[in-house]
């Protein structure tokens, strides 16, 4: 669909080198290494039932940032290795049923193996040896484990189980509620025939580890290649209808951890386009390299090399002298920044921010050490930078570009915007096509996702023993707390969006979505 | 002139300890009780309208008392000078300037009062002849101009006054006149949190979401006593890095807990009876999600700081935003203030009005490697200019922001306007 498309020049620089896109792209997919190390570990720890041996590896091996999660971290690994056993189980059912079976079921193994830490692969070999009996009660071992390391990571969770509906805002009853996502982090959903790390990868998504749209698209789409690369055709089915049915469970799995980006939406869609026009007449491994090259191809030309076009766009648009707002973090505003950066130009950047997330913290830490002149503040103090401050431009991110030329994204972003138009600084939205979307939405409550409201307590370690007011909010009485994540920006305070097709204004939104979705 | 300071013992000081000290203190104590007040003002120890109001209507009341003066011109200038000097250890504290213009237009008021009708002593200056052209315009004979309490033409028939007339009264007189004028000064200070929650059921109906932000007594009593009668559902903005606290604590917070109860103390803020408490649904958001949440809500109700003479608000930041964004969904922005945070000053240095606070509150401990390669700005107030504001709604009554001059001309007399000089 999407490669059917010549890319628009500006992009062939990029593309044909693709090695510098890709160790370009490292920052902005965090999801890449961890996935990688992650599996790799939980390979090496098959078998052992220890979580502390578990664990303590991964903490090292983890950045220092990560460290607090190791609980979590753990619950992913007995995941994985959980799901492991299952899907060798399967996989040794299937071998036993018939011979059919065996002869693809062979090809996917090297395969596995080559990538390296694969760990169905080793589960698969450690099963063989103990039986199919004995991976039951492993099974059901796990459960147990898990019980106290769920207990170990409670500092946010008692709210989710207490939370009755007077604690639910009325107005947003009807998004999905956080319940389903503390059940996956709790292990309470059933994982059956859901892909560790495609598991691995819910997880990191409620922990905002991966975080952002194009971190989590690229890190949905590596999962689904693992996916694809563990997959094997049942007998007696095609892997281009079977293949998209595979997918569904785990994209509703995903979904569930939380609301799937429009990005990832975009990118699904394509992806079973993609799979259902594998051509018949190749063999499952033929079929499943060709997938597997056209996901990579994809994040190289939708991620990679868009986001490069982009910041640099972007950077070309900063002159000297001049003052930047931006609002929380956006990974290609910030490339956009440093590019202009690295162009010897001479600017100073406002970074805006907000609670609970405080995303800007990160970019201003970044930018402040590559050398901009960096400064750092909440959203109260908006006005007064927007009026003193003699601000020049707004840089946003984008979570989506909707179809009538609205801005999805961060809440607080149209704050940001609507000062911005109303100090007649031009607001300019940095946004890749693959974020745009033929949805439509006028207000923000209608579609929005809702984070975990313990997240606005401030916690006693945050602020001091001073603070710490809402520690016992569910038990005052008429007290709700509304975490929303996102805003819509009325295409009004948009003066433009930067895409790798050039600079558009939002009214062009549902032309560059059909151009580049080619509907 | 600083003789001693009368430094009160025990405790931090406070708005409290102040009063209380000043009660006691000998005559000769008072110009070191001028100097105890601007230091508590430059230090933010005294901080907030109400409690630098009080504190100044009490000073004055004690320098009043204590200063013996053979010309009323004597007092007048004395606390002028008073005014200049804590006006300028603390130029935020709008409200300490307007006290010190109060209580200046009372002296003047009860000069006036005890001197012979005007009409008799003046001459034919400005004042007549203006008179002369009202007549012949309207068509309507001039009214004698023997009262000058409400008429605009008294505001323009003050100084020719002659200085005479004020030297010949018995400063006795004048200084009990003016000693009750100051007490009810006070006591204005003490019900207009009242007076304005009066009025609370003629502005809420039934089922209606309030959006509000920070903490405030005022808001927070208007709220109250619309909830006596009504039941409807408040937002609250949370003013994250500097109010936070107080509203988290307000909200859900134990009214015994010590720190509590010192909060409640500074701020006047009622912890027995909250919002919860009385029965309205609180829905607490992050300052980010006012936009969002604007185009549900029916009223924004702001507390501020100060008004200034124009309808403009000196306000908590953050309180600018979200007027801005109550102006793009058409919504109405509601500001209750007591008169006495009405001050004749306009805002000329809107960039002089925000005051930094402490950028500590805007990151953690754990992000001192981010300050050190970038400045963070926090501030404290925002201007909020007056087409931003549907209605004030003060001890005095409701008002458009563009009536609010006439109340600075009640209130303030335009010599006293300027204190310099």
């Amino acid at each position: 669909m999407a490669d059917s498309k010549s890319p628009p020049k500006t992009l062939d620089v990029v593309v044909s080198s693709p090695k510098s896109a890709s160790s370009e792209a490292t920052p902005q997919s965090p999801a890449n290494p961890t996935n990688a190390q992650n599996k790799q570990q939980s390979g090496k720890q098959k078998g052992q039932q220890q979580p502390k041996a578990a664990s303590k590896p991964d903490a090292a091996a983890a950045p220092a940032g990560e460290k607090k999660l190791s609980a979590k971290e753990l619950k992913e690994q007995k995941k994985a290795e959980k799901q492991a056993r299952r899907a060798q189980a399967k996989g040794d059912a299937a071998k036993d049923g018939g011979p059919a079976a065996g002869g693809p079921e062979g090809k996917p193994q090297p395969q596995q193996q080559k990538k390296g830490g694969n760990a169905p692969q080793k589960g698969g070999q450690n099963q063989n040896a103990q039986g199919g009996q004995q991976h039951r009660k492993g099974g059901h071992q796990q459960h147990h484990t898990q019980g106290p390391s769920a207990g170990a990571s409670k500092t946010v969770d008692p709210a989710f189980h207490h939370l009755d509906s007077t604690k639910e805002v009325a107005l947003f009853k009807h998004l999905e509620d956080t319940k389903k996502k503390r059940e996956i982090s709790d292990g309470l959903v059933p994982t059956e025939g859901i892909h560790p790390s495609v598991i691995a990868l819910g997880l990191k998504m409620i922990t905002y580890d991966i975080c952002g749209s194009v971190a989590r698209l690229v890190a949905t789409l590596l999962a689904f290649k693992q996916v694809i690369l563990d997959y094997t055709t049942p007998p007696g089915a095609s892997l281009n209808r079977d293949l998209n049915h595979h997918l569904s469970p785990q994209i509703q799995y995903l979904n569930a951890a939380r609301p799937n980006a429009t990005a990832v939406r975009n990118a699904i869609r394509w992806l079973k386009v993609e799979i259902s026009s594998s051509p018949i007449d190749i063999t499952d491994s033929e079929a499943k390299a060709r997938l597997t090259d056209r996901i990579d191809a994809f994040i190289q030309e939708k991620v990679m090399a868009a986001g490069r076009v982009i910041a640099e766009s972007a950077a070309e648009k900063i002159r000297d002298g001049d003052v930047i707002v931006t609002y929380a973090k956006s990974a290609v505003v910030q490339a956009a920044l440093l590019e202009a950066h690295k162009r010897g130009k001479k600017f100073k950047v406002c970074v805006i921010d907000s609670r609970p997330r405080f995303e800007g913290r990160n970019l201003a830490r970044t930018l402040g050490t590559a050398g901009i002149d960096t400064q750092y503040s909440l959203i109260t103090s908006l006005n007064y930078i927007m009026t003193n401050m003699n601000v020049t431009k707004v840089f946003l991110g984008a979570h989506a570009m909707l179809g009538n030329g609205y801005l999805y994204s961060r809440v607080g972003t149209a704050m940001v915007a609507m000062m911005a138009k109303d100090t007649e600084v031009p607001v300019i939205v940095l946004s890749e096509s693959i974020k745009f979307t033929d949805r439509v939405q006028l207000d923000s409550i209608v579609q929005n996702e809702r984070a975990p409201e313990s997240e606005l307590v401030i916690s006693a370690e945050e602020e001091g023993d001073a603070s710490g007011g809402l520690r016992e909010w569910e038990k005052v009485k008429n007290l709700q707390l509304l975490n929303i994540l996102y805003d819509v920006t009325p295409a009004s305070y948009i003066n433009t969006i930067i895409t790798e097709y050039g600079s558009l204004p939002p009214s062009s939104v549902p032309v560059v979505h059909r151009l580049s979705t080619g509907t | 002139m600083v003789t001693q300071r009368a430094v009160p013992v025990g405790g931090p000081p406070s708005l409290d300890s102040f009063v209380k000290s000043i009660t006691k203190i000998e005559a000769s104590q008072v110009p070191g009780m001028v100097d105890h007040l601007i230091s508590l003002l430059k230090r933010r120890q005294i901080r907030g309208s109400r409690n630098t109001a009080v504190a100044t209507a009490n000073l004055l009341m004690r320098v009043v008392s204590a200063t013996k003066w053979s010309h009323v011109d004597a007092i007048i200038s004395k606390i002028r000078e008073i005014g200049r000097r804590l006006t300028r250890a603390q130029p935020r504290e709008l409200a300490v300037g307007n006290i010190v213009r109060r209580v200046l237009g009372l002296i003047r008021e009860e000069v006036e009062n005890d001197s012979p009708p005007p009409s008799a002593s003046l001459p034919a200056g400005t004042t007549l002849s203006l008179q002369s052209a009202h007549s012949t315009q309207g068509g309507v004979p001039a009214a004698p101009l023997g009262q000058p309490s409400t008429s605009m033409f008294s505001l323009l028939s003050q100084n020719p006054t002659p200085q005479k007339d004020k030297s010949s009264h018995s400063s006795k007189n004048i200084k009990a006149g003016i000693m009750e004028g100051i007490r009810e000064i006070l006591d204005e200070l003490s019900t207009a949190d009242d007076l304005i929650a009066a009025s609370a059921l003629e502005h809420i109906h039934s089922n209606e979401i309030i959006l509000t932000m920070g903490y405030s007594v005022t808001v927070q009593r208007f709220l109250l006593r619309a909830a006596q009668k009504r039941s409807f559902t408040v937002i609250i903005a949370e003013g994250y890095p500097n109010d936070q606290d107080k509203v988290h604590q307000v909200l859900s917070g134990d009214p015994d807990s010590p720190g509590n109860s010192q909060i409640a103390e500074d701020s006047h803020l009622t912890f027995q009876q909250t919002l919860t408490r009385a029965g309205l649904i609180v829905i607490l958001i992050p300052d980010s999600a006012v936009y969002a949440m604007m185009s549900r809500v029916n009223k924004v109700i702001l507390g501020t700081h100060a008004v200034t003479a124009n309808g403009g608000l000196v306000a908590a930041a953050g309180a600018a935003v979200i007027s801005k964004a109550a102006k793009e969904h058409r919504t109405p922005v509601v500001v209750v203030a007591g008169a006495y945070k009405l001050s004749p000053v306009h805002p000329f240095d809107v960039e002089g009005i925000s005051e930094h606070g402490d950028p500590g509150k805007a990151v953690r401990w754990e992000d001192a490697d981010m300050v050190e390669s970038c400045d963070v700005v926090n501030t404290l107030f925002d201007y909020v200019p007056p087409n931003m504001v549907d209605l004030y709604i003060t001890n005095l009554g409701g008002h458009a922001p563009s009536y609010l001059y006439r109340i600075v001309a009640d209130h303030y007399r335009p010599e006293d306007v300027s204190l310099d000089g």
